[in-house]
């Protein structure tokens, strides 16, 4: 590894190689001097190498979603196994551990100094250090497939052209700026991204005042005293992605890979089929996930038997934000009456009976009328 | 009076010798930029890139072998 003689003008590298890497100090040979040298040492050592100067930042962060992505692979808590066959667990659990678990990050330096493992590291800066991690290099490193491509505008939609999210561009607003350091660090421990209390708001920025309900469209629809709420995404998202029907294996040398059958950019509205204190609204837009009753099948024919415990369309928040959107240009039209903007029954053929049952709190079933 | 602060400071002064001395002889001492006859230090190496090209020309690090996947995880 190619380190920039400008770390050794910084805090850390005023420190001795050996205190964080290990090896053997008086060395004769290359490999002598490599011998019992950890190259990830907070993945292996956060305790002794990172904590005794960053206690408080290490121990919430052993806790966090980045550390062990509870509701996605865990084996207790991963909400794919709401839709478990009961009698097929353990091979569901295999299926996590093996495909899934992978996903996460391996320790303080994937964020603070190099590209994170899942990705083959790298240095971002020659080994220097820093706070606030790198939004493209550090978190687009992993968040590519959805964040990544609507943030900066990589996705495309056969129904409209898409732009970058008018916060990247041209707002240059990182990802730190809104997921701040108190959600990743704070020590709150929840199973969901969503539950954090210290989680994004548009309202933290955006607030419902006299100058935003001053908009028609806002009084409207945009404060929880409007007739029909809508969360801000339904109006000033574009389109986002959306995936369907991921089966994990391992192949012939017991490696783990994945299959996703199709991925695409749309849009579309769905009922609020979790309302809560903070997801308080009647409609919200949905992405589907690519779970289906064959994601396992590799582990165990019908390991996914209960696909109506959980919708498949799922409360999204896209990262593809922009003032004017196909949902706004046209007025009120753009919506009302506009059944290929609503999640509809004609959104769910071809799936099985059980996927149907599973989304029928999410699907619209009166489009709102036209207005004239 | 000034013997007072005469004594304080030769206690400091003792003092920081002796933190000196203690990181020292714990290993928290800055890392060594200059090599002694026939050593290596961590620096000499990890801020040349020819050498370290030269070196991972010699012994190329093994491939990571991975499963190939389809579609967007």
């Amino acid at each position: 590894m190619l380190v920039s003689p400008d770390f050794f003008e910084t805090t850390h590298g005023k420190m001795d190689c050996r205190d964080c890497h290990g090896g053997v100090k008086f060395a004769q040979t290359r490999a002598e001097a490599h011998v019992d040298m950890e190259p990830l040492p907070s993945s292996t050592y956060a305790e002794s190498v990172c904590a005794p100067c960053h206690e408080e930042i290490t121990s919430t962060f052993a806790t966090t979603l980045h550390a062990e992505t509870r509701g996605v692979s865990s084996t207790e808590k991963s909400l794919v196994l709401k839709r478990a066959n009961p009698d097929m667990l353990d091979a569901v659990k295999q299926g996590l551990t093996n495909n899934c678990d992978t996903c996460h990050v391996s320790g303080c330096g994937d964020c603070h100094v190099s590209r994170p493992q899942f990705n083959d590291g790298g240095f971002v800066q020659g080994h220097v250090f820093y706070k606030e991690p790198n939004s493209l290099n550090n978190c687009m490193g992993c968040h590519g497939s959805r964040i990544e491509k609507e943030y900066t505008g990589k996705g495309e939609s056969t129904k409209t052209a898409l732009h970058a999210d008018v916060h990247w561009s041209p707002g240059g607003m990182q990802c730190n700026e809104c997921h701040t350091v108190e959600w990743i660090h704070g020590g709150d421990v929840y199973d969901s991204r969503y539950e954090s209390p210290s989680a994004p708001k548009c309202a933290d920025c955006h607030p419902q005042d006299a100058k935003f309900t001053a908009i028609e469209m806002h009084a409207k629809h945009g404060t929880p005293e409007s007739p029909v709420y809508l969360q801000c995404q339904v109006c000033h998202s574009q389109d986002y992605n959306n995936c369907t029907s991921c089966h994990v294996a391992l192949d012939e040398s017991d490696l783990p890979y994945f299959e996703t059958e199709s991925s695409g950019f749309d849009l579309n509205i769905g009922r609020n089929y979790d309302q809560s204190e903070s997801k308080p609204w009647d409609f919200i837009v949905v992405r589907h996930v690519p779970v289906d009753d064959g994601t396992f099948d590799f582990y165990g024919e019908n390991a996914l038997t209960n696909m109506d415990a959980a919708p498949t369309w799922k409360y999204a928040t896209p990262h593809s934000i922009a003032r004017v959107t196909r949902q706004t240009e046209g007025g009120c039209s753009s919506c009302h009456g506009n059944r290929d903007i609503f999640l509809t029954r004609d959104d769910m053929s071809g799936l099985s009976a059980d996927e149907i049952k599973a989304n029928e709190p999410v699907v619209v079933k009166e489009i709102p009328t036209e207005i004239r | 009076m000034a013997a007072d602060t005469h004594t304080r400071r030769v206690a400091l002064a003792l003092l920081i010798l002796v933190a000196l001395l203690a990181l020292a002889l714990t290993g928290c001492s800055t890392e060594r930029t200059v090599a002694d006859e026939g050593e290596f230090t961590c620096i000499e190496c990890h801020t040349d890139r020819d050498l370290l090209k030269a070196d991972l020309k010699a012994d190329p690090k093994p491939e990571k072998v991975v499963a190939e996947s389809e579609g967007e995880g």
